[in-house]
Parts: C-alpha cells; structure tokens; sequence
C-alpha cells in the first residue's frame, strides 16, 4: 500500500501516537539510526489547505520532541520496501543534515510593499509620442522603487544574519520583496526576534511578517539537495556548507 | 523579555504554501499532487507541470 512520507527523524525520536491523513497512524520505517515517518494512504492527497494544514500538524508534533527534516507536501512511496530502498540510498545525507540541524529551527521573514508608491499614470498626453514619454517616466519610477526595495532587502538581510546561525533568501510572491528564513538555536531565538524588531522599525515603510520557529525546511531541502546532485552543479552561491554561516547567500 | 508582537503561529493559507510546497526535502521523482481528484505532478522544484493522463498521452503520441 503507498505510503505518505511527512518527515525524515533520527532512531532516538520517542514512540508517539499521531495521526495523519485518512486518521492513518503515522508510523516508522527504520534503516541503522534513519526513520521515514509515514502514514499509509490510498492516493494523494488533494491539494487544499486542509490537506496543507494536516501535513504541518503531524511535523509539527514530531518537530516538539526532536528536530527532523520535514519533507515536501505530496511526498509518495510505493510500499514499505520503496521507504527502506530511499532510507539505503540517503541515509547518510540525512544522517549528516539531522546532525548539522539538531536544536535548531527556522524562523521566516517576509517584507512586502503594500503598494507602489504614487507614480505618474502616462494620463494627458496629447500625442502618442508624449504618451510614451510619459510611460517611460512611469516605467523608470517603477524600477526605480523596485531597485530600492531589493537594496533594501539586502540590508535586512545584512542585519538579520547578525543575530542568525544562517540565512537563505528566496524570491518572494506577489508584493514581497524579501523571502528570507533564518536558522535560530530552537530554544533561544529571542535575539533573533529583537532584530526583527529592529528592521521592523528601521524600514516602516514596508510591512514585515515574522513567523516560526518552524521546522528547518528551507535549510534541510538545500543540505540535502545539494549533496544528493551527481551532476557537479551546487543549487546554492558558494561552498554548500557555507549556508552555515551568516551573510552567505542573498540572491 | 518582551516577546515582539510580529512572532506568531497563526499560520496564514500563504505561510503554509510557502513552507510546505516551496520547501521540504525533496525526494526525486516520488512527488504526486492531487486537484479535485486529478494526479498532478509536481517536478523538482518547479508547480504543477501538467497532469499524469497529459503525460501519458504525450508519450503515446511520440511513440506512434
């Protein structure tokens, strides 16, 4: 029967009763000192917030008792012998990223713009050449507000990182112009929270979304997509440990 | 300590997608997504390509 993969956990996680899709209990497979955590499951599941909200529940539940790699949403394997062959073939990437990670969380940070500033609308043109040249000061306006924006993304970066065992930034949807997630020592992330704070205060003029501390998602998908490439290419700027370190990687 | 207003857990629709379908391990080739009962695919890191009948028929095509 498929089996639905939420997280990869080390052998030491405790016995816990949780449920996942369908009220399926969520169970181990083990390899040496690696567990798939998985429930079984008839097909996948739907692509909702409900089933969204399902998937985050049971990492979280195993994320409050030891720190685990959480996989990504929609994760499928073909039967208990298909999770044991993916343990065979990763068990050491996951190994070293579980030992890398321990006691370690994220925290995301989000700033957004809530909208353009005013600019210039190419109204009142008398002719199609003042139209244009109005719509090339509008366009020169936008960009030139967006090239503010990603400056100050690296700013906020630069600042964050101070307080972070490592940063990672990725493109932010819609409005947003910052996407960064922060690796924080799971039991102490106030001072990353006072930085926060900090930008907050610094760059007022955008609104700023803070949440966590999650499971290391962001940084285990790098950890462990970038040693599992055969094919030479690193995914990520610099040395791949080098995401350990603060002010690594602003793209 | 003052605990800042900003940090929370009240986790929007937005937050989740962000966290659960831009990030996570990825394990090659094992992803399945699901609309309205439709299997969707879902290739290393790029959303939903197309659905797996689509691939299947594409397949088809090229082998005749």
């Amino acid at each position: 029967m498929p089996l639905y993969l939420y997280a990869i956990a080390p052998a030491k996680l405790p016995r816990l009763r949780v449920r996942g899709f369908d009220g399926a209990i969520v169970r181990r497979v083990r390899v040496d000192e690696i567990l798939a955590m998985v429930s079984e499951i008839d097909a996948a599941p739907p692509l909702t917030e409900e089933s969204l909200r399902m998937h985050q529940d049971v990492i979280d539940r195993l994320f409050a008792v030891v720190t685990i790699l959480p996989i990504r949403f929609g994760t499928l394997l073909a039967d208990t012998s298909g999770a044991v062959r993916m343990l065979r073939e990763r068990k050491d990437v996951f190994s070293r990223t579980l030992a890398h990670l321990a006691g370690k969380a994220e925290i995301s940070v989000k700033a957004a713009w809530d909208e353009f500033e005013p600019v210039p609308t190419p109204h009142g043109a008398k002719s199609g050449r003042g139209f244009l040249a109005k719509r090339l000061e509008v366009l020169a306006a936008v960009r030139a507000y967006q090239e503010r924006a990603t400056e100050a993304g690296r700013e906020i970066h630069h600042l964050l990182s101070t307080k972070a065992l490592a940063g990672v930034t990725t493109v932010g949807r819609a409005n947003q112009f910052f996407n960064g997630d922060y690796l924080v020592r799971a039991k102490t992330p106030a001072p990353f929270l006072r930085i926060c704070e900090e930008a907050r205060e610094r760059w007022q003029n955008y609104s700023f979304s803070v949440t966590g501390p999650w499971p290391p998602a962001a940084f285990a998908a790098r950890l462990t997509r970038v040693e599992s490439r055969t094919d030479g290419q690193d995914l990520c700027t610099g040395n791949f440990w080098q995401l350990l370190t603060p002010k690594s990687n602003f793209m | 300590m003052n605990k800042p207003a900003a940090y929370t857990r009240n986790v929007s629709l937005l937050d989740l997608v962000d966290r659960l379908i831009d990030k996570g391990v990825v394990v090659h080739g094992d992803l399945f997504i699901s609309i309205a009962g439709v299997d969707l695919i879902y290739i290393g890191l790029r959303l939903l390509v197309c659905p797996v009948d689509y691939l299947g028929r594409g397949k088809k095509a090229a082998e005749e």
